[in-house]
């Protein structure tokens, strides 16, 4: 009897202890005694027509968030995982599987250049088959509408960069340009070395910064002949540390970025949802892995609408998604009106585009694809961009 | 509600003991356990407990009607509805889609998910019912123990099948003393070690592989895949059964083991003594013998096995691959039987073979679609060449937490390794608890990438 003691009491008090804890941390939160950010990982219940298993759910959902998130130190127990991960396994390796991202990107750390980078999920086959059909895709549009101006821009993730050779994906990447209509605008956004790369790209976070964007505006207006009316501006930092999405996945704090933007004003005219818009401006954040750059940047919608003073007669449509962001309204400059589309959000998820009806309503002259390089060549998070957009 | 949750540790566990301790009266302790396996099951999809209520109260009732005068037609209707109920929701769509093959027609799928852990409860029920139309047990008189033997939160998800004899006198009367209760603590954390510390982990290593390139990953990668895959089956499953039945004598039950080192088998008939050895226990006592068992001729006994076997494997899914899977035990069971009963192998020599064909069964088990399965076979001779360590290398296979889980997956796999009960080993458990719970906390954190409005 004696000899169960030690794991008895040790196991009750361990297991009552939380029991405890979070609901008293629940009230202190709710007396704002203690400051507490609700994190992306606040699970939310998809509403469905029964009310009664909405209510069901949204009160399991309630008590599971308050018990994975109100967890005792939780967010240093996850920090410290991936940190003790590090340090072990980079005795004996170069770049450190961390884990999957929700959209199941592998998310790993190069100890040499202390940055992360993603890794997709698929096999070269896989991705040999999905690349074929986003290639018919863009061939098909630009078989029905030769006279439109067609150009996708493509802004390399690491992994397809070939700087590292990761499972011989930057084959496939030639592979897509050759197989692409002679018609098409093509461009990618090549970086040749590490340091390149770190110079465009964040460290913690899978979009390019400020100045891999303002690279991207430029090689955009090239593709269109058009003028670039942002030869020089001023990339202005506005915060610091800042932790992008693969850090927020792990929540480590060890990679940290400056964030930057370019400092142009934005005279534009912007619509969403037919009322006007201005684009955030979002001041420091209490979370530490507040998502900066959403934030920023007009973020999650189904489409924007830039209405521009001008008589070019030029009007363009972006299919864009995060990418966009930082140029869209840029580009938006040289055009009478420009539409950014992305499929991903709101109307688009229960509704197709038909492509023909847009581009006769909106006269559009000029389309763009700007969207991660691993949706515009392998639709890796099956978006199926080819399915939404009727042609 | 799955056990390896902060949920279920640390908000549903800390709640039922209050109340079920609380109550003095083995009454009222049945009724809380009722009610907290009640909860426990609708956990995530509240609408199927109404057709376990259902099944409870169809069973309750008409056992009642049938023990009264050992009704043959009441007995053979309870059959026809419980095996009917499980049909319905786990093998209909199966039967359509093979008709569909078989006949060209164009019959729509039956849209209905399969309700968790019906095919556990079902096979506890019939165990019930035709142990008291044998006379084996007593009818049960009251409704509550008969939904607490049912339902009973500790294995009703995932077993151990526990007959209606081995507790039917606990559901009535039961204690649980201290030493019980840490007995439960220990056999709960073993457990929930097994699932999060090694089947948690080697199963990320065999998924990475199985999911993303077989082709690429070659010979090498097969191989990694089908002994993390045999590790992660057996400490997912043990696991399991582990934290059931720590959790059943917490309150008071004693349940039979489930596993006892199947990977320490000798022989695949041995392996099948030591696998789920309820289920096969099951299948034993319900069909194989009242079959005619080993005591009849040669031929029907064989027919017996391949029965057998083929529902054992139907049992485990709806899909051609499980059925394939049981039909390879059961040629096995049949060769030991027949053609190698007189012959002397070594027996490290075939405790090494019986492992090879528990691991390709296990590669059977796994591949649910044919044309998976016909790539996993190739890649295993060769097909693909030996395998890229590069690939191998970006599925993030090398990490050292799956390096340990896989090491310690083989070490504890020996029954030469067993825990014995004393202070050091008490607290190497309390260190393995805290660890589980790292691992649950960091698992239970995925963000999405992109802020939401």
């Amino acid at each position: 009897m004696k000899k169960d003691n030690f794991i008895f009491y040790t196991f009750l008090i361990i297991i009552f202890g939380i029991f405890i804890y979070v609901p008293i941390k629940q009230v202190l939160i709710s007396l704002h005694i203690i400051d507490f950010y609700k994190s992306d990982n606040w699970k939310l219940v998809e509403k469905s027509d029964d009310y009664i298993y909405d209510k069901i759910m949204s009160l399991e959902a309630n008590i599971e968030n308050r018990y994975d998130n109100y967890f005792p130190f939780y967010e240093h127990i996850n920090g410290a995982f991936y940190n003790s991960i590090i340090n072990i396994d980079s005795i004996y390796l170069k770049d450190i599987y961390l884990k999957d991202n929700i959209d199941m990107d592998r998310i790993f750390y190069s100890k040499e250049n202390d940055f992360l980078y993603l890794v997709n999920r698929y096999s070269y086959e896989e991705l040999d088959n999905r690349l074929n059909t986003q290639v018919d895709f863009y061939n098909s549009i630009n078989n029905k509408y030769p006279d439109i101006n067609l150009a996708i821009y493509v802004p390399l993730r690491y992994e397809f960069t070939g700087i590292q050779n990761i499972n011989n994906t930057s084959k496939l990447i030639e592979l897509f340009t050759s197989k692409l209509n002679n018609g098409i605008n093509y461009k990618l956004f090549e970086t040749n070395n590490i340091k390149e790369y770190l110079k465009y790209y964040y460290k913690s976070d899978h979009h390019y910064n400020s100045y891999g964007a303002k690279i991207a505006y430029d090689e955009i207006i090239k593709m269109y002949n058009l003028d670039n009316k942002y030869q020089e501006v001023e990339h202005k930092l506005v915060h610091e540390p800042y932790y992008g999405s693969m850090a927020k996945s792990t929540l480590l704090k060890n990679v940290a970025d400056n964030f930057t933007v370019m400092d142009i004003p934005n005279n534009l005219k912007v619509n969403i949802k037919d009322k006007s818009f201005k684009p955030l401006n979002m001041s420091n954040h209490s979370n530490p892995f507040y998502d900066y750059y959403v934030g920023y940047f007009n973020s999650s919608f189904d489409e924007i609408i830039y209405t521009n003073n001008t008589n070019t007669n030029k009007n363009l449509l972006i299919f864009g998604d995060s990418m966009g962001w930082q140029i869209d309204y840029m580009l938006a400059n040289s055009f009478d009106n420009t539409y950014v589309v992305n499929i991903k959000y709101g109307k688009w998820q229960d509704n197709s585009l038909n492509l023909d009806k847009y581009i006769k309503q909106h006269n559009i002259t000029h389309i763009l694809f700007l969207r991660v390089s691993n949706n515009t060549i392998f639709d890796t998070d099956n978006y199926h961009i080819e399915k939404k957009v009727n042609v | 509600m799955v056990f390896s949750s902060t949920t279920f540790l640390f908000c549903f566990l800390p709640l039922f003991l209050i109340f079920y301790f609380i109550s003095k009266n083995i009454k009222y302790k049945n009724i809380i356990l009722l009610l907290f396996s009640l909860i426990f099951y609708a956990w995530g999809e509240p609408y199927y407990i109404f057709l376990m209520i259902f099944m409870l109260i169809t069973n309750y009732v008409l056992t009642k009607v049938m023990a009264k005068n050992k009704n043959k037609g009441v007995f053979i209707l309870l059959i026809i509805i419980n095996l009917l109920a499980l049909f319905s929701f786990k093998y209909l769509n199966f039967l359509i889609t093979n008709i569909n093959y078989l006949f060209s027609t164009n019959i729509s799928n039956v849209k209905l998910s399969l309700p968790i852990g019906i095919s556990f409860y079902t096979f506890q029920i019939l165990s019930y019912v035709i142990d008291v139309y044998k006379g084996r047990v007593e009818c049960q008189k009251s409704f509550i123990n008969l939904a607490c033997y049912v339902s009973a939160f500790p294995q009703l998800i995932a077993g151990p099948i526990v007959r209606y004899k081995v507790i039917e006198q606990e559901l009535n009367n039961r204690n649980t003393t201290k030493e019980d209760f840490a007995y439960g603590i220990r056999r709960f954390i073993i457990g929930l070690s097994k699932k999060v510390l090694i089947a948690n982990n080697v199963s990320y290593v065999a998924d990475a592989i199985f999911n993303n390139g077989i082709t690429s990953t070659g010979f090498i990668g097969i191989i990694i895949a089908i002994l993390t895959y045999t590790l992660q089956i057996y400490y997912d499953f043990s696991g399991y059964s582990d934290m059931a039945i720590g959790l059943g004598r917490i309150c008071g039950f004693h349940f039979d083991e489930n596993f006892n080192y199947p990977y320490s088998a000798t022989s695949i008939t041995d392996f099948w003594r030591r696998w789920h050895i309820s289920l096969s226990s099951f299948f034993r006592d319900y069909v194989y013998i009242p079959l005619g068992g080993n005591r009849t001729s040669t031929i029907k006994v064989i027919r017996n096995i391949l029965i057998v076997w083929m529902l054992t494997g139907l049992w485990h899914g709806d899909s051609w691959n499980f059925i394939i899977w049981g039909l390879y035990y059961a040629i096995f069971l049949l060769i030991e039987k027949y053609l190698l009963k007189n012959i002397k192998i070594n027996k490290n020599l075939y405790h090494l073979i019986t492992l090879i064909i528990i691991s390709i069964g296990w590669l059977i088990f796994r591949e649910v679609e044919y044309k998976d399965l016909i790539i996993s076979f190739k890649a295993l001779f060769g097909y693909y060449g030996i395998g890229s360590i590069n690939t191998l290398y970006y599925l993030g296979i090398f990490s050292s937490r799956y390096i340990i889980a896989t090491i310690l997956g083989i070490v504890f796999a020996s029954e030469k390794i067993k825990f014995k009960d004393n202070l050091f080993n008490d607290f190497l458990l309390l260190i393995l608890f805290l660890i589980s719970i790292i691992f649950i906390v960091v698992g239970s954190y995925n963000p999405f990438i992109y802020f939401r409005f």
